[in-house]
């Protein structure tokens, strides 16, 4: 049976029950790991306006559920939650003072809301826990750490969170998302530099299938990064958020796969980027082609860009470009369209090709590939890459494009987005 | 750029290894001895070994348009130069050391058609930090008795191709890697029986078997085991023999998901593997006219609506993108079949999410979710959305199931949005 506890930082005592406002506990600890153990769905509410030393780690002891999450709320009286009638919505506040304390998110499904954490000296205000996650944070902020070379959120090894309305602020990383988990969510969270100007806003380490969804980086001016790029990540988006910064990405080097996609960049309606090692990729309309895609791709690799490490439109080996239903046994040309930007000397069939993967055998399901071998000849024609097969088997064919070739920063191809196929 | 030459029983470390009259004996002579550009090939004698009594390295990197290659000699030009006419590959044997091995210390390097084998070190080839563009091709790996046929730590876009994994205790695994293809491979034995991994990821991005083969004569207990996570792991057309195809539980939070396109070689039967369900194409459940249908099935306690089985498995990659455009309503409907359930779930554990545009000055987007409820396991039940966007673009998509009753209860899901 799910229960209702109470926390005033100000009046409240350990010696209390904590069921009442009247009998209001002094620390949230007292909800987390000391008093009673938690079931899934109980809700404790902070006194809003009121400030915390806790002197130790809070933890946590008991998991909720997905359905009945254990929540701290602070209370909010623009919100509705005002159990002590007091009309405030200044989130109650939890001052580490300066020791090695911080919010460990030792068990799974808690919500935490309304809470103003500062002042640690630990790695990470907030800091993950092995194997746990299903946390959301609501509205919180998460900000001046006594020891700035430190984090204000770290997700390692969790499962799924949530971060929502957040604000995070003066840690060298306001936010560490790596090694091991991923899924997790971002919306409407704000990034500061803060007073002490961060180097980073934001490491992606192995930061896999994470989204940031109309959030702000750099509200208070630029950070040094935007970005340090750890490890492998693949598939961090960012949709609709703005950025300011001195340099996006820092460590963006040859550690793995690393996929960053922005839709509406910079809160720029329709610019759409994808940022790999080996080059980006651009939505564009000004250079279309005539019956083609309404919007083209704007492929510019990068200076470390070759064909084994070759730009291409997703940026993975693993996914395809295009997919293309083809029937058996029928022959079928896939082409194409690209253009060349700026090229001096034109890439080669062996340096910017079309590679289509298609069922050859009617007996089993085994794959072949065929490379285009047509070439760029100036940079104003739509050129055609094509390629001829009959598929032994119905089904989709795949469709890459590859270049793999670096002549200058302002050196690259457009790409028609519609594939011709005959 | 330079040819050279080894030859590991006539060759001599004095020589200049520019003929095969002057052939090195050893492979360092090339690595490291002597400076190499890109573009130079070492021609590796067939059909003789060498005893390496240390870990090989190299020293300077190729590049992606001309990488180094270190090439075992075949009976086919020009990679005969001795005219041996031999098909043996060239052995390097590290006898079982426990401190040496074939390290991949630069970037594009190939090494082709090498019998590579024998370590009790923790990896027989080990590609280190920060290297790219590493091709191995038409290699033997075996003899990894205690650890890794290929152990790859942060790097990337390496291609391994036609090359025989044997009786390595696991044949590939490393950390913080991605865009790497084992082309037309296969994996075999393994020294610990019950214990030996057919290809292990952890914090892998992007890898793709293709039309590799597993276990053909040595059963073993899994084809991947995922520590950690490793999202995203492609097995295309790849032949199996195992236990359990993957082992998702040494890490609860692993967000790996490996995609089995044709498993085990089964033309049609694809396949979707994660820690929290699966998904695979089946024809047991036909909606009116279509013959296959997608069957969804959580796999965990993991399984939940922070967590849920989605046609693709990822949390935050939609299932479907499709472009609608501004000011007109539209309408999505997905069918959906449940299995097995016994009470079944609710609005808030199984439904439908579109996200669409929802101003036409700037980029924000909201997010709607269906009503629809199953009532038995038998109804194909539309699950729909109905929304207006405020600009032309793409609406996402996502079939969310978030709720785990037992393991043999789920849904079955006609994989074509309806929109009007």
């Amino acid at each position: 049976m799910a229960v209702t506890r109470y926390v005033d930082f100000t009046n409240g005592s350990s010696n209390n029950s904590g069921a009442d406002i009247d009998h209001a506990w002094n620390h949230i600890r007292e909800f987390t790991s000391l008093s009673t153990a938690r079931t899934v769905g109980d809700v404790c509410y902070v006194r809003a306006n009121m400030t915390e030393i806790p002197g130790a780690i809070i933890t946590l002891d008991e998991a909720g559920s997905a359905d009945l999450p254990i929540q701290v709320i602070g209370c909010n009286a623009t919100q509705g939650v005002d159990p002590w009638s007091d009309g405030s919505d200044v989130r109650p506040i939890v001052n580490f003072n300066q020791g090695s304390y911080y919010l460990s998110l030792a068990k799974r499904h808690w919500v935490f809301k309304n809470l103003d954490l500062y002042n640690s000296n630990y790695t990470s205000t907030i800091n993950s826990v092995n194997t746990y996650g299903f946390v959301e944070l609501n509205n919180c902020v998460v900000r001046d750490p006594f020891n700035i070379n430190t984090y204000g959120m770290s997700l390692q090894y969790m499962s799924p969170c949530r971060i929502i309305d957040c604000e995070f602020y003066n840690f060298l990383y306001q936010i560490r998302i790596g090694s091991g988990g991923g899924g997790h969510f971002f919306e409407r969270c704000k990034f500061y530099k803060g007073a002490n100007a961060c180097t980073y806003l934001v490491l992606l380490n192995e930061a896999f299938d994470t989204r940031f969804k109309d959030c702000e980086f750099g509200v208070d001016g630029a950070a040094n990064y935007c970005f340090n790029e750890g490890n492998v990540s693949s598939d961090v988006t960012f949709d609709n958020c703005s950025y300011n910064y001195n340099t996006a990405i820092h460590g963006f080097d040859a550690l793995g796969c690393k996929l960053i996609g922005h839709q509406d960049a910079d809160e720029v309606l329709d610019a759409h980027q994808t940022y790999t090692y080996y080059g980006t990729c651009d939505r564009v309309t000004d250079v279309l082609h005539t019956g083609g895609s309404a919007t083209s791709a704007k492929l510019i690799p990068s200076s470390v860009c070759s064909i084994l490490t070759p730009c291409s439109l997703t940026g993975s080996i693993a996914r395809p470009d295009f997919s293309v239903w083809c029937e058996e046994d029928v022959e079928t040309t896939i082409s194409i369209y690209v253009r060349g930007l700026n090229w001096a000397s034109y890439p080669t069939s062996d340096q910017l090709f079309i590679e289509v993967e298609y069922y050859d055998d009617d007996a089993t399901a085994h794959i072949s590939t065929e490379h285009s071998s047509e070439e760029l000849v100036d940079n104003t024609t739509w050129t055609a890459l094509s390629v001829t097969i009959t598929p032994a088997r119905v089904g989709f064919v795949k469709v890459k494009l590859y270049l793999g070739i670096y002549e200058d920063a302002t050196t690259g191809i457009y790409v028609d987005l519609k594939p011709v196929v005959t | 750029m330079a040819n050279r030459y080894v030859d590991f029983s006539t060759g001599s470390s004095t020589n200049n290894g520019t003929t095969t009259a002057l052939s090195w004996k050893d492979l360092n002579s090339f690595m490291t001895t002597e400076a190499r550009t890109a573009g130079d090939i070492c021609y590796v004698r067939a059909n003789r070994t060498w005893d390496s009594a240390t870990t090989l390295i190299q020293d300077e990197a190729g590049t992606g348009a001309a990488p180094i290659r270190v090439i075992g000699c075949t009976s086919v030009a020009p990679y005969d130069p001795w005219g041996d006419a031999s098909t043996v590959r060239a052995v390097v044997d590290f006898a079982a050391s426990a401190a040496n091995n074939f390290g991949i210390t630069r970037s594009f390097w190939s090494i082709e058609n090498l019998d590579i084998k024998d370590v009790t070190s923790q990896s027989l080839i080990e590609m280190s930090n920060v290297v790219a563009g590493t091709q191995i091709k038409g290699c033997k790996i075996s003899g990894a008795i205690t650890g890794y046929g290929i152990w790859t730590d942060y790097n990337n876009n390496a291609l391994i191709q036609n090359c025989e994994f044997v009786n390595n205790a696991i044949h590939v695994s490393g950390t913080g890697c991605g865009n790497i293809l084992f082309d037309d491979c296969s994996f075999d034995g393994g020294a610990i029986e019950g214990t030996c991994y057919l290809g292990d990821v952890d914090d892998f991005a992007h890898m793709v078997f293709r039309n590799c083969s597993f276990g053909q004569s040595d059963a073993q207990s899994y084809v991947i085991y995922t520590a950690n996570m490793g999202e995203e792991t492609f097995f295309i057309n790849c032949e199996t023999t195992y236990g359990t195809a993957v082992r998702n539980d040494a890490c609860p939070t692993g967000r790996h998901i490996s995609y089995w396109q044709d498993f085990d070689g089964t033309y049609g039967d694809h396949r979707i593997y994660a820690n929290w369900g699966t998904v695979s194409r089946t024809s047991s459940a036909v909606y009116q006219s279509d013959t296959h249908s997608i069957k969804m099935m959580p796999a965990s306690t993991n399984c939940n609506v922070a967590s849920p089985c989605t046609l693709n498995m990822k949390t935050n990659t939609p299932d479907y993108k499709l472009f609608c455009k501004d000011g007109v309503a539209k309408t999505i409907t997905m069918y959906v079949r449940g299995l097995n359930w016994a009470t079944y779930p609710t609005t808030t554990t199984l439904f439908l999410e579109a996200e669409y545009y929802d101003s036409s000055t700037v980029g924000t987007m909201t997010v709607v979710s269906s009503t629809d409820v199953l009532v038995d396991n038998t109804t194909w039940t539309p699950f729909s959305v109905t929304f207006t966007p405020h600009r032309d673009g793409y609406v996402r998509l996502k079939l969310k199931l978030g709720l785990y009753e037992d393991a043999a209860t789920g849904i079955y899901v006609k994989p074509t949005p309806v929109v009007t």
